[in-house]
């Protein structure tokens, strides 16, 4: 955009605008082509439009930056060093360890020590750190770039470049969400963002029990991994389809029956005339206070076999003496079993998301029904069980979602058994993804496939995800609803 | 006249019912609680006592969790040092709190009041990274906190339960939208800054959801065993009550533990279990009014 | 609102009165009923020749060691450690002691190595799992000298890899049979068809195994005459299970289920209270438990090698001893540990004579050390005598890394016996068929 302005001495400079709302090459184009010889300097050497034009500390601030991270770059902090650490990324290591007999001066032992090659997993994380350096590095040069364009601007049209302390102002202001957003993003950076991205990476790799780091390096393999783990030959891959197929249906089922459970009981509860209604409430909510980890052990001391439901049963001779339910022991029960189990745990939870909506439902839709005629069922079909379903779909979804990847409950209570069929790996009849992924992790160190198989359900998740909340949207009609 | 009749018998049946179900119910839910309880108070070991109710009462196993009465030695002997579990736990959870509810109100305000260009994306973004599986990430943040030199540490802790909290903004966010955006226009018009009226205006009208999130990042220290038992591993000194609780009922120890683990079950259920009580009718409001959102 | 702050108060109250009561100490509960801790100490007036104690130079070297042992062991843990320091002039320890049981030492120490102790004690099934991830010391051949010269053979080839010694065996990881001496003579326990004939009023179950365990059920397949890895346990590929006397082993072990007196053991230790009760007759458990099954049996204790079975062959009756295999538990040094030399010598004296005898005396379990176990035999502890007869019988463990693909597999034979599940129970066609996915796992190279 040009626009010629005439500056208040009188003299025709060529003032072109850049326009801010394009996107971000379209826009360091623009400030480059308006830029006088500072801003066009400036993009090597930071803060130099800004120490020119009078900003002083912002363009130290800017220069010191630059600085630190090209002394990163090349020489390193500590254990830290840009070009080092991006060179380790790409080899993961190369020397490995070697085993050497040195003699023990005190007590005249021969003692075989091993001098440690490049352990792979630190250079992987070095690799994955300084990949985000650089990146912030290059979101820092481009504000660093913006500010050198907005102070010449300023000084163009004769006023003074915003003082450091008016910025600071500003971030409580406009730029509140600056502000407000900084400390959580270095959180979710350092302990959620980083580790991710390291254990993606790690699927491409083959880093498991015989290649740790420690015994040997590992090295980059590409896609080799999800082929085996989707694959339909290898030991992995038929153990994955079929995990994954009892986890959608689990899924669905958890899912709808504490939905429509959690539905059924809030509306008991909130029946009109009903007496301690917050003491029903306590009661239930008193199952999701305790820890889960207590009451799903508990339950499972309950119903495995020879456990005391079964005593119970026995004492009442409803069985003989050595008989068991069997709750746990075959695919089938367990699966039923860890259903219902789940329902315990999640309907609290859901009746009480309910409540809340049901109380807020406008009386006047009801009464406007009653003058009409509708009975009981009407009211419940056409009012009450819209507004419910179209206030928690997303919700309903996000539940769904979590359900996939629901450890607590499966692992607790059966520990992913029973396995009784050998040609699952390191798996059992109700063992989720998730809980299958960390056997693996835990047990067989085979980080590799665990990252290709937690991938995997990320995949899934976020499919499913999107193709629901497409639809969802559509549904966020108002007029539709009414 | 005989239609009123029958409709309140109809609705006399309809309670009767409805007491009956609920009453039922609650027993269900409740029962297994009810076991953990009366369980604590038995004198035999083992886990697999017939009788629902003990025949031999005794508060031995709350005195020896907490390690009430001992010598020195017998302290450090101990396999079960509730004790200081405790206060672990509750110092890691009150810091926690403070830290992962600043993050979440800051985060989720910002998404519910504040316009700027990335804000999209962020959403976006926080909604992916939550499809991952939790521990994906376990061995890698493990292999961060060695590098910041803080193995076996409860500071540890601390940074990881609350370092992401900021990604879970979506119920609170919910909420922040149903206050309505006049309130803020006007404010606005009469000079505060932005920060001001997150301070002043919007968090008193938002004390539900604020004790929501308080609620929420309190009791996550509590439950937690999987990522403590990975980053704490041998360190018994360190452990939270949920580890503690956990190692005592591995093959090793169940035989002699059970008892002290239920004792154990109920002094952390019952702080918790109050809270919960207490903060209800905040809970519902908040995650109702989220939910509409 | 009010009833909920109703609750609240309920529960405040009640958190109020246990602290009053723990308060007040033991007031109100049975003096009986105060249980103490099983504690595994050396019992008063037992006198052990201990190393002569020297103090230290003045150019003692500096050493830290940190040790990993299980909860059993912590309480004579310190004394032999301290033991070793005073022993040694030459170094000045500091002893840093945590506990780790056995089982889990592996992933405890593959998790974090620069965490890990320089000393830890772990079963040897996990050896192969820590050599070939790098985690632990090939000990000196001076060393490997003197322990091969003083221990048990056969314990000491279980911890060779390749020929290579890595750690030092202290007590054979054996599995024989606990009974209720009440319940069953001498004579009866030595064949187990006569013990499940047998009618015992007010008993439940008359024997009692964790079936579904690879640990265990190797006992009956190795015992009946099939191989794993072949005759010498080291050909990864030759597992003869799915064979006719597989599925004769597996009918037998139907019959056994069919009993109904037969325990399936959670590996929870819930049979334990069954034997407390007199509901349960014997157990097959290993030492571990030795302690436990004492104060459950009080004076009906007793321990003996297993006995033998007796099953159909080709229209023959074959009687057989049930024989798993054995294993050892020993103590390990960390590869990269700062202090190879003293490690080592740490891991040598802890399993070494006077260390031995203290554990025999304080824990009642079989030694290694052969003058030690001389002594044991006449020791008198039932656990110890079954302990050390079993081991004289059992059939070594497969070293080979293969292994690892053996435990899940072999433990759903366990669980679909138990289960009655019809894979196994149909007929010998599907039985047959049921083995051999079973030994393709077995066999399968990753």
């Amino acid at each position: 955009m040009i626009v010629s302005s005439v500056s208040a001495s009188g003299t025709s400079l060529p003032r072109r605008k850049v326009d801010f709302d394009c996107n971000v090459f379209s826009v360091i184009a623009q400030i480059f082509a308006c830029g006088d010889i500072f801003t066009k300097l400036s993009f090597l050497i930071f803060g130099l439009s800004n120490l020119v034009r009078g900003q002083i500390i912002k363009g130290l601030i800017f220069l010191g930056t630059e600085v630190a991270f090209f002394v990163y770059l090349f020489k390193g902090f500590g254990a830290f060093c840009g070009v080092k650490d991006l060179k380790g990324l790409v080899t993961l290591g190369e020397v490995e360890p070697i085993q050497e007999k040195v003699l023990d001066p005190i007590s005249g032992m021969e003692v075989i020590q091993t001098i440690p090659g490049d352990d792979s997993s630190k250079f992987l994380l070095y690799g994955v750190v300084s990949m985000l350096i650089i990146a912030a590095f290059i979101l820092l040069w481009k504000a660093n770039v913006k500010s050198a364009y907005i102070a010449q601007y300023a000084v163009e049209r004769g006023k003074k470049p915003v003082s450091i302390f008016r910025d600071i102002t500003a971030l409580f202001d406009k730029n509140l969400h600056n502000t407000l957003l900084f400390f959580p993003l270095v959180g979710i950076l350092a302990f959620t963002i980083t580790p991710l991205i390291y254990m993606i990476l790690a699927a491409f790799t083959n880093f498991d029990k015989n290649h740790n780091g420690i015994n040997a390096t590992f090295d980059w393999v590409g896609l080799k991994n999800f082929g085996e783990v989707l694959g339909r030959g290898g030991t992995y891959g038929t153990t994955f389809w079929r995990i994954l197929g009892w986890t959608i249906i689990w899924a669905i089922f958890a899912t709808f029956l504490c939905y429509i459970g959690g539905m059924l009981l809030a509306m008991l509860i909130n029946r009109r005339g009903l007496k301690f209604k917050s003491l029903w409430r306590t009661v239930f909510v008193m199952s999701v206070a305790v820890p889960q980890f207590v009451t799903l052990l508990t339950m499972r001391t309950f119903i495995e076999q020879n456990g005391t439901l079964d005593t119970f049963l026995r004492s009442l001779k409803i069985l003989g003496k050595t008989e068991t339910l069997g709750l746990l022991d075959t695919p089938l029960n367990a699966r039923i079993s860890v259903i219902l189990v789940n329902c315990w745990v999640g309907i609290p939870y859901t009746m009480l998301i309910m409540t809340g909506i049901l109380m807020n439902i406008p009386a006047d839709l009801y009464e406007s029904a009653k003058i009409d005629g509708a009975t009981k069922y009407v009211m419940f079909f056409k009012i009450t069980l819209p507004y419910m379903i179209f206030v928690t779909t997303p919700h309903l979804i996000q539940q769904f979602i979590g359900n996939i990847n629901n450890f607590n409950v499966i692992y607790l209570l059966t520990g992913g058994g029973p396995s009784l069929d050998p040609t699952m790996y390191q798996s059992g009849s109700t063992d989720l993804l998730v809980t299958w992924l960390y056997k693996i992790t835990l047990e067989k160190s085979d980080y590799c496939f665990a990252s290709a198989i937690g991938i995997c359900v990320f995949i899934i998740c976020a499919t499913l995800s999107l193709i629901t909340y497409r639809r969802s949207g559509s549904y966020k009609n108002e007029e539709e609803f009414q | 006249m005989r239609k009123e009749r029958s409709m309140s018998e109809t609705r006399r049946m309809g309670d009767i019912l409805s007491y009956a179900t609920l009453g039922i119910m609650s027993i269900l839910w409740i029962f297994p609680i009810i076991v953990i309880i009366l369980h604590s108070f038995k004198v035999e070991n083992g886990a697999y006592y017939k009788n629902i109710i003990p025949t031999n009462w005794t508060i031995d196993n709350y005195t020896r969790l907490l390690r009430i009465g001992m010598s020195d030695l017998e302290k450090e002997q101990a396999y079960a040092q509730f004790d200081k579990w405790f206060l672990n736990t509750l110092f890691v959870a009150v810091i926690v709190c403070l830290i992962s509810t600043f993050f979440v109100l800051a985060v989720s305000y910002t998404m519910s009041r504040l316009r700027f260009k990335m804000r999209r994306t962020f959403m976006n973004v926080a909604l992916i990274l939550g499809m991952f599986p939790g521990f994906m990430s376990m061995i890698a943040t493990y292999m961060i906190l060695k590098a910041l030199g803080l193995e076996q540490t409860l500071t540890a802790l601390i940074l990881v339960y609350s370092g992401g909290t900021g990604l879970g903004f979506y119920v609170a966010k919910g909420f922040f939208d149903t206050i309505p955006k006049a309130i803020d226009e006007a404010a606005w018009i009469d000079g505060a800054t932005k920060f001001q009226v997150f301070t002043k205006i919007t968090m008193p009208l938002s004390k539900p959801i604020i004790v929501y999130t308080v609620l929420q990042s309190f009791s996550g220290p509590w439950m937690d065993f999987i990522f403590v038992n990975y980053v704490m591993g041998t360190k018994k000194e360190k452990y939270t009550v949920a580890l503690g609780l956990y190692r005592m009922i591995d093959t090793a120890h169940i035989g002699e533990y059970y008892n002290q683990f239920c004792a154990g079950a109920v002094l952390v259920s019952i702080p918790l279990a109050a809270l919960f009580v207490a903060m209800q009718k905040y809970y519902s409001e908040g995650l109702s009014g989220a939910v509409k959102g | 609102m009010k009833k909920g702050k109703r609750i609240l108060a309920l529960l405040l109250a009640m958190v109020m009165c246990v602290s009053c009561f723990t308060a007040c100490g033991n007031s109100g509960s049975d003096p009986e009923a105060t249980k103490k801790p099983i504690q595994a100490t050396v019992p008063p007036n037992t006198v052990i020749k201990a190393p002569e104690q020297v103090a230290n130079d003045g150019n003692a070297k500096k050493v830290e060691l940190k040790v990993w042992a299980p909860t059993e062991e912590q309480a004579i843990l310190k004394t032999l450690c301290e033991t070793f320091d005073g022993a040694h002039p030459e170094y000045d320890i500091t002893f840093t002691y945590e506990e780790c049981a056995e089982p889990d030492a592996f992933t405890t120490v593959s998790k974090d190595t620069a965490m890990a102790a320089d000393v830890f004690y772990f079963a040897n099934d996990q050896l192969s799992n820590l050599v070939e991830g790098g985690y632990i010391m090939e000990l000196s051949s001076v060393i490997q000298e003197r322990v091969e010269a003083n221990l048990d053979q056969a314990a000491v080839e279980s911890c060779k890899v390749d020929g290579k010694l890595y750690s030092i065996p202290f007590t054979a990881n054996v599995w024989y049979l606990f009974y209720n001496t009440s319940m069953f003579s001498e004579e009866e326990v030595k064949d187990l068809d006569v013990m499940m004939a047998k009618e015992i009023p007010g008993c439940d179950y008359n024997f009692s195994i964790p079936l579904n365990n690879g640990w265990y059920i190797n006992g009956f397949f190795l015992g009946g005459g099939c191989t794993l890895f072949g005759p010498e346990g080291n050909d990864p590929t030759q597992c003869d299970w799915a064979s006719d006397r597989g599925v004769a082993i597996v009918n037998y072990l139907n019959k056994l289920q069919a009993t109904n007196k037969l325990y399936k053991d959670n590996g929870q230790a819930d049979t334990i209270g069954l034997l407390a009760e007199g509901k349960c007759a014997s157990f097959c458990t290993g030492s571990w438990k030795a302690l436990d099954i004492k104060e459950a049996l009080k004076e009906n204790y007793g321990a003996v090698k297993l006995p033998q079975f007796t099953y159909e062959y080709n229209g023959e009756k074959v009687t057989k001893n049930i024989t798993p295999f054995g294993d050892y538990k020993s103590i390990g040094v960390k590869r990269d540990t700062a202090y190879p030399a003293e490690a080592a010598l740490l891991a040598e004296f802890l399993t070494g004579d006077y260390a031995q005898e203290v554990r025999l005396k304080a824990r009642s379990i079989s030694p290694t050390y052969k003058t030690i176990m001389d002594m044991a035999d006449k020791y008198g502890d039932p656990a110890v005598t079954a302990g050390v007869a079993q081991t004289s019988t059992v059939i070594a463990r497969p070293t080979i890394p293969q292994l690892a693909n053996y435990w899940s597999p072999a433990a759903t034979i366990g669980a679909c016996v138990c289960g009655k599940n019809e894979k196994v129970t149909t007929d010998d066609a599907t039985t047959l068929e049921f083995l051999q996915s079973i030994v393709d796992m077995i066999t399968a190279t990753k």
